[in-house]
């Protein structure tokens, strides 16, 4: 028997990249409605980019909700050194057990001090229930 | 009672990748067949390749169809920078929704500046039914 999974996917960036290390939410999910309290979310993520200069790293987290005042899922920042002026493709997955029905993600990044804000090329953002 | 996603996944490459800087096939799945026309196909994909000489970017586009004339997945402009002779693995996820059933994917490689072919090592895409 097929079946379908619950699920939220974007490819809307919300903000754009900002230099030095203002955090900054790139996409954000809709409310992911859960089978059980205890159901998994898996949230997979890419973003393509052109490095800023003096930018040596960027940082990618996920917390729950919209903001950048959110919880946490794991224990980023999720860090990529980086070259001034070259192309990446970042991409990662983690789970979350939110416990609770209608939580919203939030895909967010950072740069390093002094950095110039990276060149948005691509991305998306997804979570969908186990 | 057990449940599947819908689900397509290959490891053959279709394709050598050329030397020169035209974009060239290296996975197909699909056709993909829908459980409704709403529903969001989630793919993975992962490439290791050795970078040819003269090659400066590896861009890789996801297209619909089978051929590099089909419409792309997303900007798809998922580029990175690279140096001749490196090893390298890329990576990542996107989504589709496509509206119409019984559509394939492929993904597609193109390296810019390239006079030696680069050589793919290994791979995947895997495409299920969100």
């Amino acid at each position: 028997m097929g079946m379908r999974a619950a699920s939220s996917y974007t490819k809307t960036q919300i903000n754009a990249i900002q230099g030095g290390t203002t955090e900054v939410v790139l996409f954000t999910t809709a409310p992911v409605i859960l089978a059980l309290d205890n159901a998994q979310v898996v949230l997979a993520w890419m973003l393509a980019i052109i490095a800023g200069a003096a930018t040596t790293s960027v940082s990618i987290q996920i917390r729950r909700g919209t903001t950048i005042t959110g919880t946490f899922v794991g224990t980023p920042p999720w860090i990529s050194t980086v070259a001034a002026g070259s192309l990446y493709v970042l991409n990662g997955w983690f789970a979350d057990m939110p416990g609770v029905a209608l939580t919203q993600y939030s895909l967010t990044m950072f740069q390093n001090t002094g950095s110039s804000a990276s060149t948005y090329q691509d991305g998306c953002f997804l979570a969908f229930v186990l | 009672m057990g449940v599947r996603f819908g689900t397509l996944s290959t490891k053959v490459a279709q394709n050598a990748l050329p030397a020169n800087a035209t974009e060239t096939v290296i996975y197909i799945v699909g056709p993909m067949i829908l459980a409704t026309d709403s529903v969001a196909v989630l793919f993975h994909w992962f490439i290791t390749l050795v970078v040819g000489t003269g090659t400066t970017v590896i861009a890789v586009r996801m297209r619909r169809g089978t051929t590099t004339a089909g419409g792309l997945i997303g900007a798809s402009n998922w580029s990175q920078t690279v140096a001749a002779g490196q090893t390298i693995c890329m990576a990542g996820v996107y989504f589709d929704v496509f509206f119409a059933s019984v559509t394939s994917y492929c993904l597609t490689v193109t390296q810019t500046g390239a006079s030696g072919a680069g050589t793919v090592q290994d791979g995947t895409l895997a495409a299920f039914i969100l």
